[in-house]
């Protein structure tokens, strides 16, 4: 058996098919999670009259995770017919 | 107004107590009706859970007391940053996770019928040993979460019904109610309450968002008075913690360990279908968002409403905003909503100890049948919780800083499982040298051999991570994996999935 069995087409893998594309929006929403590297740590603007900036931009951002996650969704691979047609015994 | 000295404001919080527990108890014995008695209907409710049954089931085990009470607290003394910190990736980290690991260990469970981690350990790698320490690891680390869920719901009766529901009488009348539904109805019992705990947990927090905000003069109002009160609120610049490493260490523990939390991962055995899970992935993160954001925001704002707490009385600052501002026949409501998240956690876990102990300590020991294994079960429940009352009187408050521990520890179990669902050539001994090594690491720095300074971002989890992956990579190259035909049979299990 090689010593490179790697499931190579599981979602953590960089590929350059859509599952690809994926991975790498996965690692950009990653990224801008650490706002230091943006500069974003230090803003404390009030928007809307209520919300510190900060806030708005995590709650914003945990939107578009949500849209993020509609995509897999809508792409969700179906288990093979193997497992399905196991009795679960 | 009052009956035998207790006020109005205490009776009416206390009926509205007994009217909740006395709900969960209804719910307990109807799916005790609806449970037969074998290890896969008692254990996994025979793996036939819909959307709604999913999602709740998920959804309350994640939400704890630490949501509703310590979060508020932190938010209250650290700032506005925390929904970034706590809820900014784990929104989408921990649905992924779900969606790529939780969604391979459902098909090894329905393929070969695994009911619990140690099964799939000891299936995958033909070893008959490794499983039974997986076992034995998520039971010693989730007893002391117990323990503080009982505490927890001693001391929220103790202090809302304002000393007319003493401590030791809460945290009995917790753990019985939780110990009745469970006993009756196992996974199904556990489950459907769940789904009540969370629409009352999630529908009563956005009414008292929405409620508490307008009693502060509107949101722009409470924002200004917390500016006022401690500008430094409004970034997140302040506390060491929210450095890029600290971000980094907690958005990687808090994710990894989610998933090896055993009354998690047993959840993902219980889907009907792929399409169960695909719409649980989307709805948890809307569930999570919902919780963070209206918490965190609560403990912001709580600090221009009630400025001046220091050091643990911070946590008192959610219950204080309740009871200074909401009418008294509203108050029982907000306590209903802390127990839920309370027992909502508490009943997943008992169950899924006692079914590791049942089924990974027992019946691999000794030739049990079913039914005798589900009355064993049921045994074990009742023994677990009456152990943990008893212990509960005691109030030890290091337990708390056991449960730190235990949290990175379940993070360290999760590399050199997770390898074997997506790495042929990841081996037993190599599996089992990666947690040796990840808490022989997280030990030694615990006991202070280790220096502060190895520390990344105050904690010793990514380079106790860091050389998980060395060792089981090397060892895995050392070693002889499993035979072809059963990595095969997991590997075509995988086909064409995340």
């Amino acid at each position: 058996m090689s010593r490179k069995h790697w499931d190579r087409g599981a979602f953590w893998f960089p590929t350059r098919d859509r599952r690809g594309v994926f991975f790498l929006f996965f690692m950009v929403l990653f990224i801008l999670h650490f706002d230091e590297l943006f500069g974003i740590h230090t803003m404390d603007t009030v928007l809307f009259g209520a919300f510190p900036s900060h806030y708005v931009y995590h709650f914003i951002k945990s939107l578009v995770h949500v849209v993020f996650l509609y995509l897999l969704y809508l792409h969700w691979p179906e288990p093979p017919a193997v497992v399905t047609d196991g009795d679960g015994a | 107004m009052s009956v035998a000295g207790i006020g109005t404001q205490q009776l009416a919080v206390v009926a509205t107590i007994i009217g909740y527990l006395l709900l969960l108890l209804v719910i307990g014995e109807y799916a005790r009706r609806k449970t037969r008695n074998s290890r896969e209907d008692y254990f996994l409710a025979s793996r036939s859970f819909k959307t709604v049954s999913m999602f709740f089931g998920l959804l309350a085990t994640f939400i704890t007391s630490f949501a509703i009470i310590g979060v508020p607290g932190m938010a209250y003394e650290v700032g506005i940053g925390l929904y970034g910190y706590l809820y900014g990736f784990t929104s989408l980290l921990v649905p992924v996770l779900i969606a790529t690991v939780g969604y391979r260990i459902w098909i090894v469970g329905k393929r070969f019928g695994h009911v619990t981690p140690a099964h799939i350990i000891n299936h995958r790698y033909q070893t008959e040993y490794l499983g039974g320490l997986l076992s034995g690891l998520m039971t010693f680390w989730t007893l002391p979460y117990l323990l503080l869920g009982v505490m927890g719901g001693g001391i929220v009766l103790d202090v809302l019904t304002d000393g007319l529901i003493p401590y030791p009488v809460g945290a009995g009348l917790v753990t019985l109610v939780v110990l009745l539904y469970v006993v009756a109805g196992g996974m199904r019992g556990a489950t459907w309450t769940n789904i009540l705990q969370g629409i009352l947990f999630i529908g009563l927090l956005v009414a008292l968002f929405a409620y508490l905000g307008s009693a502060f003069g509107g949101f722009a109002e409470a924002t200004a008075a917390t500016a006022e009160a401690n500008p430094g609120l409004l970034d997140r610049a302040g506390p060491p913690f929210f450095g890029t490493m600290g971000w980094l260490t907690f958005v990687l523990f808090m994710g990894l360990s989610m998933m090896m939390f055993p009354q998690m991962f047993l959840r993902f055995f219980t889907a009907l279908s792929h399409n169960t899970f695909k719409r649980t992935v989307l709805l948890f993160p809307i569930g999570i968002i919902t919780v963070g954001a209206t918490t965190v925001l609560l403990g912001f704002w709580g600090a221009g409403q009630i400025p001046g707490l220091t050091g643990q009385q911070v946590d008192q600052i959610f219950p204080m905003l309740l009871m200074q501002n909401l009418p008294f026949w509203l108050i029982g409501f907000g306590l209903v909503m802390v127990l839920a998240a309370i027992m909502s956690s508490l009943d997943a876990q008992t169950l899924t100890v006692s079914t590791i102990i049942s089924e990974d300590m027992l019946r691999g020991t000794w030739s049990i049948d079913e039914g005798r294994e589900v009355l064993i079960t049921r045994g074990i429940i009742t023994f677990l919780l009456v152990a943990v009352y008893g212990v509960s009187l005691l109030r030890i408050d290091t337990i708390f800083q056991i449960g730190m521990f235990a949290f990175q520890g379940y993070a360290l179990l999760f590399y050199p499982f997770a390898i074997g669902l997506y790495w042929k050539n990841a081996t037993a001994p190599a599996l089992l040298s990666g947690w040796i090594a990840g808490f022989v690491v997280l030990w030694l720095f615990q006991l202070g051999v280790i220096p502060a300074a190895w520390a990344v971002g105050g904690f010793i989890f990514i380079p106790a991570l860091l050389l998980q992956i060395v060792i089981v990579h090397a060892v895995s190259y050392l070693t002889t994996p499993p035979s072809r035909d059963r990595v095969e049979e997991y590997f075509e299990s995988f086909a064409g999935t995340w």
